[in-house]
């Protein structure tokens, strides 16, 4: 559905080269720092930005020659930028209705009023989590095939947060050969939510994998300083030097469960692997 | 284009009141000034210009047009609506600033519809349209700081030039151009025709620059 | 029918899932025939990958307890519940056993192993 390939873009003080793909009927998350280039990604699969090398191909073509009908099958959201904020919900409905064919304004309206949103408003007006819930259904509303989102949840309370990802998961449901590619630096929201994760930090994807395998086959080993000479390191990815010993990320936990039973270990989590693949040693 | 004029609609409609008092002190100043003629038509065309320039500024502020290129818009629809827009914009500040004045007019038992004040009421219309043939690739290429810079620079040009030419013609330089001019302004119908289609070519010149600025830029 | 799925535990979330679809089948909870939540919808309700789902019922398949149509959905097969029993039977049996050696390893004694289950069984 989208797919980038060998994305090469240089910046003055950063270099973004990426490949991604995403599936249809997959909700794929991309999670890294601020500033390690979700944004720049997604905007060059957008065709806001240009690469300076590799492509960007969307529904099957380059995403310059997509076309005006070809977006109306894409819904995006970013956290900084959308329709201007002296606007108000009355306002923007007829400008989606204009754009979108399978737009209504009255069911966009009344879609807003039941969740809340004040229709009269100008969307400065808006409480944060207010925005951010009216960018994922505009991004929603017209019944995309591909969801870029950017950020969805940043800056929500968790109450706000676990709302917009219910809004994404009931949408899949609903539309079961869509794709979602969505980008966040909270792993916990991602895991709830993903079937895939890129990681990426400076730039470079440092990872790429299944949710499913990253919760169950991934672990955290807590080593004792004296154990860690002799332990058996074949599937440890990272070590990191901690006060008891070593914090060690492996990828075959039933590897380590079954030799070493003793040894303390945690389930992965990817706020875990995130610290351990940006901080810890090879 | 159709939403995108939308928007830009509902944005310049939040400028309602500003319209109304300005046209307020338009009327005002029609009734207090001696020579009144075309004050209400300039003012009103000083605010449509006023207008258009806030139809680009909208989008460039807070990231607007990063969001908007991603709906369903090619780079080349938004520049159309931008166009469109600015030039429906001018159009009906013209007709209303025109209804105004004639109306105004007639209350004074006047008639504003003869030659000699027509000529100059309509030839606020190509005046216009070289505002908005130079403002919008000069905003999207500068974005609206730079730009507004730009656009006083190019502003002064033009006026220096317009000095220059009138210099010369006092000091008797120019006669064979005025003559030449002058022999054409006879020909009503010719001058109208030159002056179309100059408009229309000044208008492809502007827009072409104006897709070219758009599509190469990045967000 | 509604899951609850541990993300403590060491027993991987597809596991549970499916240890959670066979108990209801054994129960009789889930008749044959009856279809299982979609994958999505099972997805966004315990909020988790739906690969995760997906992998659940594909073993679950694969031990033909269910059979996947495609385009309608999952389904509960029409295999013999005494089957689906038999297997919790086993399985119970080689817990027990696992527990019973321990229990004797460390000291306890036959009668106060059954004391122990006793009161167990009675809570």
């Amino acid at each position: 559905m989208l797919k980038l390939t060998n994305v090469h873009k240089r910046y003055e003080d950063f270099i973004l080269d990426c490949s991604m793909e995403l599936m249809p009927g997959r909700i794929t998350g991309l999670i890294g720092r601020n500033g390690a280039g979700k944004s720049t990604a997604f905007k060059v699969a957008l065709g806001l930005v240009r690469p300076d090398d590799g492509e960007a191909v969307v529904f099957g073509k380059p995403v310059e020659m997509l076309t005006t009908q070809d977006r109306q099958r894409i819904g995006v959201a970013f956290a900084d930028a959308g329709f201007s904020e002296y606007l108000t919900i009355t306002d923007i409905a007829p400008v989606l209705a204009a754009m979108y064919p399978s737009v209504k304004e009255k069911e966009f309206l009344e879609q807003c009023s039941r969740m809340e949103l004040p229709l009269s408003k100008k969307i400065k007006e808006f409480s944060t989590g207010m925005r951010a819930k009216l960018k994922v259904l505009i991004a929603l509303d017209h019944e995309a095939e591909l969801l870029i989102l950017d950020e969805p949840t940043v800056g929500l309370d968790v109450v706000a947060r676990e709302e917009v990802l219910a809004m994404i998961r009931e949408y899949m449901t609903v539309h079961e050969q869509a794709g979602v590619l969505i980008s966040s630096h909270i792993a916990t929201d991602l895991e709830s939510l993903c079937d895939d994760l890129y990681l990426i930090r400076d730039g470079k994807i440092i990872m790429h994998e299944d949710t499913d395998v990253l919760l169950s086959e991934y672990a955290l080993l807590k080593v004792p300083a004296e154990k860690y000479e002799t332990l058996d390191k074949q599937y440890i990815l990272r070590s990191k030097k901690e006060s008891y010993g070593y914090a060690c990320l492996t990828d075959k936990k039933q590897y380590y469960r079954e030799n070493e039973p003793d040894l303390v270990m945690e389930n992965g989590s990817i706020d875990e692997l995130i610290l351990m693949m940006n901080g810890g040693r090879e | 284009m159709k939403g995108l004029l939308i928007k830009d609609y509902k944005l310049l409609m939040l400028q309602k009141k500003t319209f109304l008092l300005m046209l307020l002190i338009a009327i005002c100043m029609n009734f207090a000034m001696q020579d009144n003629q075309g004050v209400i038509i300039g003012y009103l065309t000083f605010f449509a210009a006023l207008m258009a320039n806030t139809t680009l500024s909208y989008d460039e502020y807070g990231n607007g047009i990063t969001f908007l290129l991603t709906l369903p818009v090619t780079r080349k629809t938004y520049v159309r609506s931008k166009y469109a827009g600015n030039l429906l914009l001018f159009l009906f500040f013209w007709l209303l600033g025109t209804l105004l004045e004639a109306l105004i007019y007639a209350l004074q038992g006047r008639i504003l519809f003869r030659m000699e004040t027509m000529v100059s009421v309509l030839a606020i219309l190509p005046v216009s349209l070289i505002f908005v043939d130079f403002m919008i690739p000069l905003v999207l290429r500068f974005g609206q700081e730079k730009g507004k810079l730009v656009w006083a620079a190019v502003g002064g040009l033009i006026f220096a030039v317009i000095a220059v030419l009138n210099a010369l013609s006092e000091a008797g330089r120019l006669e064979a151009l005025k003559q030449m001019f002058g022999k054409m302004a006879q020909h009503g119908v010719i001058m109208t025709v030159c002056i179309i289609v100059l408009s229309l070519l000044g208008l492809a010149v502007s827009y072409g620059f104006s897709v070219k600025v758009m599509e190469k830029k990045i967000f | 029918m509604h899951m609850i799925i541990n993300n403590q535990s060491m027993v991987p979330i597809y596991e549970q899932i499916m240890e959670q679809i066979k108990k209801a089948i054994a129960s009789g909870e889930l008749s044959e025939g009856s279809m299982l939540p979609s994958v999505r919808g099972l997805a966004a309700e315990l909020r988790i990958s739906a690969l995760t789902v997906k992998k659940a019922y594909d073993r679950l398949e694969e031990e033909g307890l269910t059979v996947t149509v495609h385009g309608k959905g999952t389904f509960v097969t029409e295999t013999n519940r005494e089957l689906v029993k038999e297997q919790q039977r086993m399985m119970a049996e080689q817990e027990l056993q696992k527990v019973v050696e321990m229990a004797l390893r460390g000291g306890l004694t036959k009668q106060e192993l059954r004391d122990l289950f006793e009161m167990i069984m009675e809570e």
